[in-house]
């Protein structure tokens, strides 16, 4: 029997699912993970269906979800010692440099093993989300300073990694 | 919109989850920014993309729903999800500017200062906000239009007509938010504001002090019997601002402005 709660869930991934899947392919480069991470996020928002508070938007929420299920997927994939590769099945697009995704998403890796999981999460928000200070505030529940000091701290390592180019400030 | 949007507002757009006006000026911006444009591009591509398979990955959903093991499934009456009504958007940045701190203030009965007893400013007839500053020895009410300077101790006392949820934001006049209650960090997984548990007079802890910076500032205190996002707060924060009445998401609020000038400034 499916209940309020299925249908409710239901309805979310009808809405958000293929935007959450971008977040979960830019984190994680191959469809097939980024599959499996948006199914972990949305068990894992059926679990704290009932610790939604913030606005009448669930994408905030549900990216934060997201953001761990792929993070978890991160720390997996290293302790078996697997490479992030892109996926071949991808499909090409004219934007996409497939030689600095694949370097920008090991250099991610690499740069999210040195944090902290607050650390990584709004290396995230800020770098792959494309998430404003604002908006990582509202998603994480901090203050705006806080994100802003850690922010300082990201920048000048992320921007060796990546040369500037990944976030939209 | 001359600055380019985040990539997350876009998302945010493509979703459907602005508000009409937001909306309207991400699509002017993006008609004219071959940058964001290009995002925005690549947003869909990826959401067309899922959706060659999204029936598919539904069923497969469902399915783990349908055989999730009882640890999966909340509690029986556990707490309803609430939402305020307010669209998820960014804001402009905010500048730091007070820190939290213990400051003794004098209590009722206990010498002839003014003290943070009787609220100054009722609000609607529900909620009422006294704020009391310490300069030095001095301690004295803060009313509307005062001259605060650096250094300064705030103390916030506010009274409830019911138990609800209280948050103590501050703007600045270029309209840069900040957050003085709840402290930060927030408790991710509970409810951001802080909880008053009964109706009546509360001191907030500890204390905020006043930074260097100079001009008007706006201190805006808000309540609601249910839970709000921050983002709820900082919005309705910048609202009453600007003068706003009417408050989103059935938010009470409470603002303050003042002046902060030099040290024995006018």
């Amino acid at each position: 029997m499916v209940g309020d709660r299925e249908r409710t869930v239901e309805g979310l991934h009808r809405k958000y699912a293929g935007l959450v899947y971008g977040l979960c392919l830019r984190i994680l480069g191959a469809r097939a993970d980024a599959d499996d991470a948006v199914q972990e996020t949305f068990l894992a928002a059926f679990r704290g269906l009932d610790s939604f508070t913030y606005g009448e938007s669930h994408l905030p929420w549900l990216y934060r979800i997201a953001t761990n299920a792929c993070l978890k997927a991160i720390r997996t994939r290293r302790r078996k010692s697997e490479s992030p590769l892109d996926d071949p099945g991808r499909a090409p697009s004219p934007e996409r440099d497939p030689v600095r995704e694949i370097h920008a998403r090991r250099a991610l890796e690499g740069l999210i093993a040195t944090l902290d999981e607050r650390g990584q999460e709004i290396l995230v928000a800020h770098y792959v989300a494309g998430m404003d200070q604002g908006q990582i505030a509202a998603a994480l529940g901090i203050s705006r300073r806080a994100v802003v000091k850690r922010l300082t701290k990201l920048r000048g390592l992320a921007n060796d990694l990546w040369g500037g180019g990944s976030s939209r400030e | 919109m001359s600055e380019h949007p985040s990539r997350f507002t876009l998302v945010l757009k493509a979703a459907g989850d602005l508000r009409p006006e937001e909306a309207a000026d991400v699509d002017a911006h993006v008609a004219i920014c071959a940058e964001c444009r290009a995002a925005a591009a690549e947003i869909e591509r990826d959401r067309r993309d899922y959706e060659g398979r999204a029936e598919a990955e539904r069923a497969r959903l469902m399915a783990a729903l349908a055989d999730a093991p009882r640890e999966l499934r909340p509690a029986r009456g556990s707490r309803r999800a609430i939402g305020v009504g307010i669209a998820a958007v960014g804001l402009a940045a905010a500048a730091a500017i007070a820190i939290v701190v213990a400051v003794p203030f004098d209590r009722p009965g206990r010498g002839g200062a003014p003290s943070v007893a009787k609220p100054d400013i009722a609000f609607k007839g529900a909620m009422a906000v006294q704020i009391v500053a310490k300069r030095g020895a001095h301690q004295f009410s803060v009313r509307p239009g005062d001259a605060l300077e650096a250094g300064d101790a705030l103390r916030f006392a506010v009274t409830v007509p019911e138990a609800g949820y209280i948050a103590v934001l501050s703007v600045e006049a270029a309209g840069d938010v900040s957050v003085f209650y709840p402290e930060e960090p927030a408790p991710t997984a509970a409810p951001w504001p802080l909880r008053i548990e009964d109706r009546g007079r509360r001191e907030l802890p500890g204390s905020i002090i006043l930074d260097d910076a100079r001009g008007a500032e706006t201190y805006v205190v808000l309540f609601s019997p249910v839970p709000f996002s921050r983002e709820a707060a900082e919005r309705a924060a910048s609202a009453i601002s600007e003068g706003g009445r009417e408050l989103p998401g059935g938010l009470e609020g409470r603002a303050f402005r003042v002046r902060k000038v030099a040290h024995g400034g006018p």
